[in-house]
């Protein structure tokens, strides 16, 4: 989990009895204050929890899964169980007797001590009796994720805090994985979309460049006849003009290979607030290209649509799959039609897109949003088997913003309509922002005891 | 001589026009094969350039249509399309010179 790590394992029994004997050891040393470089602890501190010799106790602590530090009402570590030494890479003893703040990110360690005076004066609850993930120190510096409850318990000798830490690391390593690797498999997706789009994009690109390259002969023709015959008002007019459009092309061009690169290009996924009928109308534009011109293709959007808080290359990744789709449905038919509308209902905004093709079968709408199922899909029972895998990883995409990729399939001379539903306030969107809000605010409490 | 343009796409109809008037020819253009066949057939001595991937009435009709008069008008082929493409065009059409895309004006004048 935490390569580098020392790790030091000590059989329970020895644990046991150093456990309760560093307890004690804290006490003298802080009676004594005998100055090993610990801070010194003032005389007069409550006697330990559970120093008296109780073996029960002390097993339980030893075998508990969790890890449990108890701490008193000045944040003096009172026991620090086996799978705390685990977890921290510290040995009992080296933290029995310490301010608890060494356990803590260097940014909340110093408020620790503020927190439990506060607390011990107002009553005022922040995390106490509360579950949460707060980030902690371990010996090597490193931070990792725990998920911390403190309980408080009224002892003859004070209050004391008991806190149970459960290591997130590895499901946290878990879920960044699985998230990698849906990132990555979303992106596969779209350079594979591009992939098959390949001669029709190398066709896009070479139209302005022929043009450029007309442009800038002619633009040379009349130079040379400029040099000739001498210049004219009219004829460096022409030539500005001609250069003017050259350059026109050249802006045509690029904006052919940004739409690609956006499409292509390992990044982050980055939410943030876009206009959806632009970026739906930038996808149609890359979509287009190579398909047949005869398909009348409809665009309806909704003015006047409030922003929305997208990943804008994902969601255009799904609006390129699914008018592929429908170019796929009416390929070959006549009279075909493809309409791309978007609109808003009372909690989404929503992406449809229409075809004339004949509808998708029963038998094919099953398996019609599973990954690598190959039966042939898409809308209307297009060719490309490639079609089932990216409408899982649209419908993952439109699920993954807290919204949903419906079909209706149409059939008896109505075409498939897919509908992609995208929340105005997405509430994965709202529980990524608390949960971020809690960990800052947890990082804090867990310094507030 | 007149020099005939028949392609959809904006810009590579329009600097084809500046090239060809650059070197002092008239040229006509067309969007696509429809608008091109109602001006008329062209004159024996002109040229046309015609684009493979047109909407509608496709290149290969074009260059059909332009053979099938009497005095028939030069005609070049011009495509972006992959090579496999034109040529599964070009083998239902008599012998006709094609340049790719992206043209070259040399190769453009050489025709002229």
């Amino acid at each position: 989990m935490h390569p580098g790590r020392k790790r030091r394992y000590l059989h329970p029994s020895e644990y046991t009895e150093r456990s309760n004997g560093s307890a004690g050891d804290a006490m003298d040393e802080s009676t004594t204050g005998d100055g090993d470089g610990r801070p010194g602890i003032p005389a007069g501190t409550p006697p330990v929890l559970g120093s008296t010799s109780d073996a029960r106790w002390a097993s339980i602590l030893n075998t508990a899964v969790d890890g449990i530090i108890v701490i008193d009402e000045r944040a003096r570590v009172m026991i620090f169980n086996r799978a705390c030494e685990r977890m921290f890479g510290y040995a009992a003893e080296e933290v029995v007797g310490r301010n608890v703040a060494m356990l803590m990110p260097p940014e909340h360690s110093g408020d620790h001590d503020a927190y439990v005076q506060r607390y011990m004066r107002t009553g005022h609850r922040k995390i106490i009796g509360i579950g949460r993930e707060v980030r902690a120190r371990h010996r090597d510096g490193t931070m990792f994720p725990i998920d911390l409850s403190v309980g408080e318990a009224q002892t003859p000798d004070g209050r004391q805090f008991v806190g149970i830490l459960r290591d997130l690391t590895s499901r946290k390593d878990a879920e960044r994985r699985l998230n990698d690797l849906q990132s990555d498999l979303i992106r596969l997706a779209r350079v594979s979309a591009l992939d098959e789009m390949g001669s029709a994009l190398a066709h896009e690109l070479n139209q302005p460049l022929t043009a450029i390259m007309l442009y800038l002969q002619a633009v040379g023709r009349e130079f040379a006849r400029a040099k000739e015959m001498g210049h004219t008002r009219e004829a460096d007019a022409r030539a500005d003009a001609i250069l003017e459009k050259a350059r026109r092309e050249a802006h045509r061009a690029g904006s052919i290979i940004q739409r690609i690169r956006s499409l292509v290009e390992k990044r982050a996924p980055e939410r943030k607030p876009v206009d959806l009928n632009a970026i739906v109308d930038d996808a149609l534009e890359l979509t287009v290209i190579g398909q047949d011109r005869n398909v009348a293709l409809v665009r309806d959007y909704q003015a006047g649509l409030p922003p929305l808080r997208v990943d804008p290359v994902q969601i255009q990744q799904v609006v390129v799959n699914l008018v592929r789709n429908a170019y796929e449905a009416v390929k070959g038919r006549r009279g075909g039609r493809i309409v791309v509308s978007t609109s808003l209902d009372d909690r989404h905004l929503l992406v449809s897109v229409e075809d004339s093709g004949p509808g998708i079968p029963r038998e094919v709408l099953t398996d019609l949003f599973k990954a690598f199922k190959t039966t042939g899909g898409g809308a209307g029972g297009g060719k490309s088997s490639g079609m089932g895998l990216g409408l899982a990883i649209s419908r993952t995409i439109a699920q993954n913003h807290g919204g949903d990729l419906s079909v209706d399939p149409g059939g008896d001379g109505r075409g498939a309509r897919f509908v992609v539903r995208l929340p105005l306030r997405a509430p994965e969107d709202e529980r990524a922002g608390e949960d971020a809000a809690e960990t800052s605010r947890g990082e804090q409490e867990w310094g507030r005891a | 001589m007149r020099i005939h343009i028949v392609e959809d796409d904006f810009g590579v109809r329009d600097s084809l026009i500046e090239l060809v008037s650059a070197f002092g020819f008239a040229a006509r253009a067309y969007a696509d094969g429809e608008s091109f066949l109602s001006a008329g057939p062209p004159a024996a001595g002109d040229i046309v350039f015609v684009d493979l991937g047109l909407p509608g009435m496709s290149g290969t009709d074009v260059i059909r249509w332009i053979a099938a008069q009497k005095r028939a008008a030069r005609v070049v082929a011009i495509s972006g399309k992959p090579l496999g493409d034109i040529e599964m065009m070009l083998r239902e059409l008599p012998a006709t010179p094609l340049l790719r895309k992206p043209l070259e004006a040399d190769a453009i004048a050489a025709y002229l």
